[in-house]
């Protein structure tokens, strides 16, 4: 499933990255990287961004960035 | 040569605090992205010229954002001779992603694990010596905010930089990235330092545009290393760059797993940070958590009875003007004999009060009466008060009567059965009020006279004639006190904002506003720098640096702004004292017409072809929450506070002379007496322009005058008010300015919220200015943002004044016309199909 | 006009031109803390 549409309060790991340039670059500097463990923790009160734990911290990306993260539901 | 050392670092490690503690200056800490990208430098402490050169907040050295490429461009072409990396060791996985891109630069390298104090109260363990060893450089614990291990830092980053020692390039890759990066660093030998050539070929193989570029390497050989490129990429089933950053992160996790201990009892515990989001990121009680804070702010700040106003009006009157002032809990009831024995001195002020009126009142009618009696007589002159004029025979006849004005709402005072009360005075009640001694108010407790008091009674003293006596008392004193009597209310402006940013509030507002913004193709980043201006818009302007795109960029330095600024707050605590003190709310609207402004502005501008766009990204760090310390909001806060009142003395103050030089003399210099003010210099050049702002309700010379010398700075138009309304009827500038708006239009209260609209949405002050042309590169941008925002307050103050008159007065006219006009257009530049 | 008021006069155009004089010296101050001229004509040292 892609980041955007997990609920928050689910988690899993990131088995595929999509898009290029510098978008995906910074997505990647920041950690989300094949394999790397995602938690979402939040919606923003008006439904974009939304908020994730990853690496220890917490990220805030927007839902058609985070359409781009194919993520395996874990729990 | 001076030792250069480089200080990088994650935004949110700690840097900033670390810098100031390093160089002893005083800066200003931010924690949220938005870092203006100039270099920020100075001596390390105890040194003569080691150099400390702070770099901005960077998570990567890729080539994409402006922070990352002034911060390659240094590290690579400047070579400082060792680098500082400051790590936040309570989110030490990401942040070793850029350490790791420094280690292979070979340069040495002090990596510095911040926030020590945090880690150990979590119970975590971090073990610096293995992860020294897999990096190649020094680690040591720090924690900036409490000045524990810093200094000690960059002494250690100090002396490898002396000896030059540098540890072993970190082996990140994998065996068949080790091979490609092999063959690389065989072909560029020779072109780059020994040194760094692992941190090139890197970059070489992630195809990095800007290096290839640089090196100059030629397309024959690019094309042999794309082969091995090529070959990773079929081989691991990725493109490059992923390659890299995927192997670096894999890199640090099996670190981290040997490295790094959690405590087993923090995993499942909710943290304060956590649950204070809970509430102010909540999808119900965000925004309206948000206004409310704005609304606190301006409660304090500028309410009737909050500390902000109460201070304001005791230094507006007492401190720095002609009341006077007694020093709290020292008053008590006056031992002194004489009436006022056992009173307070509210009460003596009562029991004097009649007598006061008497003399007020008399005097008056007798001026009157001996003018009346006078007039036509041979080389006689009006005079305007008593002194030393007392014909007895006129006097015997003068019986004063006058109407009673409520003292709260200055509307006479109707008996009930209709018939104004009077009040009546004979000349015999006049001497014996004459003769009444008025209340000493050091009778009641140490008493402060006001510093304009003391300056009017000392010029008196020194025989100075009248004119020169304004000319201190009004001008130069007087425009100043205006400004620095504010003081209290940004005081309270500023504390906020100060806590607020030091908490983390920031990064929450824009993720909150992202949506909002990303509406009319800008992000939540784009609304950091109007949180900025609420300080002074020109580093709000200047923090649009941090938006890549050119185009977004644009655009928020010609919307920042509009969120009133700590100068034009000052214009707003005016006009909330002196006209609108019953209505709080008007301060905050000031707040909330400014974003609706931003927002609608910016719906607008995206429409048109030149905004049009898809919008930029938003990838943003949630730093946590964290109590400010006492030091640093105080120092955040009285920084600013400070430059603003050196502002008053430096420019206000010269600006006021310049004013009252003005308004005193004709166009060929004569001096000129009070009454003859229309015959001024500034009131010709006051007229010239007033009627631009006729329709706006206030086409006065004096209000031009003041709208005109606010871009000088916004806070100077309350100096100007203060100082041209000097010549009209009340006992307070706060009185003379309700006559000056009174005598210009029939709806005061419109014609001086009008006033205020345009003041706080037209083109910010000239330094504002600047830099606006500056920032956005070219003239004719610059011009499209000056005219833009001239076109906002303009249309804002005429529709407010016209449609306000239309619905108060029934006024309608030609400009009610053109403001309706202009506010359909402004709607269909809002409404309209984009177009993208 | 008395000697006084020619001295006032004076003092107060002397303070004025003193503050102009600091303010093309080393820049307007500005509201935050810093001065124009550190940051090479503008209030942007500041964040």
């Amino acid at each position: 499933m892609t980041l955007d549409k997990i609920q928050p309060g689910r988690s899993g790991r990131i088995s595929a990255i999509r898009g290029e340039g510098a978008v995906k670059r910074r997505i990647m500097d920041m950690g989300l990287t094949k394999g790397a463990s995602v938690a979402v923790r939040k919606v923003a009160p008006l439904g974009d961004p939304i908020e994730i734990t990853v690496r220890g911290y917490e990220l805030s990306l927007r839902k058609e960035e985070a359409l781009n993260i194919e993520v395996d539901i874990q729990n | 040569m001076s030792v250069k050392i480089a200080l990088a670092g994650n935004p949110n490690s700690g840097k900033t605090t670390l810098f100031n503690a390093l160089t002893g200056s005083s800066q200003y800490v931010g924690n949220w992205p938005g870092v203006t990208v100039e270099k920020k430098d100075g001596i390390l402490e105890g040194t003569k010229d080691v150099v400390i050169q702070d770099l901005p907040g960077i998570y990567s050295l890729s080539p994409y954002s402006l922070e990352e490429k002034v911060s390659r461009k240094f590290l690579v072409e400047e070579r400082p001779d060792a680098i500082l990396n400051i790590v936040d060791g309570t989110n030490i996985e990401r942040n070793l992603y850029l350490s790791t891109q420094l280690a292979e630069l070979g340069i040495p390298m002090v990596l510095a694990v911040n926030m020590m104090d945090v880690v150990k109260k979590n119970g975590d363990k971090i073990d610096f010596a293995r992860i020294g060893k897999a990096l190649g450089c020094e680690v040591v614990g720090i924690s900036a905010l409490k000045k524990e291990g810093g200094l000690e830092a960059a002494r250690k980053a100090l002396s490898l930089a002396e000896t030059g020692r540098k540890g072993e390039v970190p082996h990140v890759f994998t065996g068949s990235v080790e091979h490609a990066l092999a063959h690389i660093e065989e072909s560029i030998q020779g072109k780059v330092p020994k040194d760094s050539i692992r941190w090139y070929a890197i970059k070489i193989f992630e195809r990095d545009r800007d290096i290839i570029k640089n090196l100059d390497i030629g397309v024959g050989l690019m094309k042999h290393l794309e082969e091995h490129i090529r070959d990773c990429e079929k081989e691991l089933d990725d493109d490059a760059e992923s390659i890299i950053t995927g192997q670096r992160y894999e890199f640090i996790q099996s670190l981290m797993s040997k490295a790094l201990a959690k405590s087993e009892a923090r995993k499942n515990k909710v943290s304060l940070s956590d649950r204070i989001d809970r509430i102010v990121t909540n999808r119900i009680l965000a925004i309206p958590v948000f206004i409310l804070s704005l609304c606190a702010m301006w409660f304090l700040a500028v309410s009737d009875n909050g500390p902000g106003t109460v201070l304001t009006d005791w230094a507006n009157d007492g401190l720095l003007g002609t009341d006077g002032w007694h020093v709290p809990f020292t008053t008590h009831e006056s031992s002194a004999d004489g009436p006022y024995k056992n009173m307070d001195w509210e009460a003596a002020q009562e029991a004097y009060a009649p007598h006061a009126k008497n003399i007020e009142v008399w005097e008056g009618a007798y001026v009157e009466a001996f003018n009346g009696a006078n007039k036509g007589k041979e080389g006689f002159e009006p005079i305007e008060n008593v002194e030393g004029k007392l014909d007895e025979r006129i006097a015997a006849s003068v019986k004063a009567e006058a109407s009673l004005e409520d003292e709260e709402t200055g509307e006479t005072v109707v008996d009930d059965d209709g018939k104004e009360r009077r009040w009546t005075c004979d000349y015999a009640a006049y001497k014996a009020s004459k003769a009444f001694p008025e209340p000493d108010p050091s009778d009641f407790g140490v008493w402060v006279p006001g510093i304009g008091a003391l300056i009017a009674t000392g010029l008196e003293k020194l025989g100075v004639g009248e004119t020169v006596a304004s000319l201190v008392n009004d001008g130069a004193w007087g425009g100043v006190a205006t400004v620095l009597g504010f003081v209290p209310v940004i005081f309270v402006v500023f504390l906020f904002l100060a806590f607020l940013e030091d908490c983390g509030y920031m990064a929450r507002v824009a993720f909150i506003m992202d949506r909002i913004f990303r509406r009319f193709g800008l992000s939540g980043k784009s609304f950091i720098p109007m949180i900025v201006g609420k300080g002074c818009g020109v580093p709000a302007v200047m923090a649009a640096r941090a938006i890549e795109n050119r185009r977004d960029q644009r655009m928020t330095i010609i919307l920042a702004t509009f969120i009133p600024c700590g100068a034009k707050t000052v214009i707003i605590a005016m006009f909330a004292a002196v006209f609108f003190r019953e209505m709080w709310y008007v301060a905050p609207l000031m707040d909330v017409i400014g974003i609706a402004i931003i927002v609608l502005g910016g719906i607008a501008l995206k429409k048109t072809r030149m905004f049009a766009g898809d919008a930029a990204p938003f990838v943003m760090e949630l730093p946590a929450y964290h109590m400010p310390t006492l030091s640093g909001v105080w120092r955040h806060t009285w920084n600013r506070v400070k430059g603003y009142m050196l502002k008053a003395g430096l420019v206000i103050f010269p600006a006021c002379v310049f004013l009252w030089f003005i308004m005193h003399f004709d166009w060929s210099f004569n001096v000129l007496a009070d009454e003859e003010i229309e015959k001024s210099i500034l009131h010709d050049l006051g007229s010239a322009i007033a009627w631009l702002f006729a329709p706006l309700g206030f086409g006065t010379w004096q209000d031009a005058a003041a709208t005109v010398s606010a871009e000088i700075a916004k806070e100077q138009a309350t100096a100007t008010l203060g100082l041209v309304a000097s010549g009209m009827d009340g006992a307070s500038t706060a009185a003379q300015i309700q006559s000056l708006f009174g005598s210009m239009s029939k709806f005061p209260l419109l014609a001086a919220f009008s006033f205020m609209l345009f003041n706080l949405f037209v083109p910010p002050c000239m330094v504002a200015i600047a830099v606006t042309f500056r920032e956005m590169g070219s003239k004719a941008w610059g011009w499209f943002a000056v005219g833009f925002q001239l076109f906002v307050g303009y249309v804002l103050a005429l529709s407010v004044y016209q449609l306000g008159m239309l619905f108060s007065g029934g006024v309608f006219g030609v400009w009610t016309v053109v403001a309706i006009a202009a506010d359909i257009f402004c709607i269909w530049a809002v409404t309209r199909k984009s177009k993208a | 006009m008395s000697v006084s008021s020619i001295a006032v006069i004076v003092v107060v155009l002397a303070a004025a031109a003193l503050a102009v004089w600091r303010n093309l010296k080393k820049g307007a101050p500005c509201e935050c803390g810093g001065t124009s001229r550190g940051c090479k004509g503008s209030c942007g040292c500041c964040k």
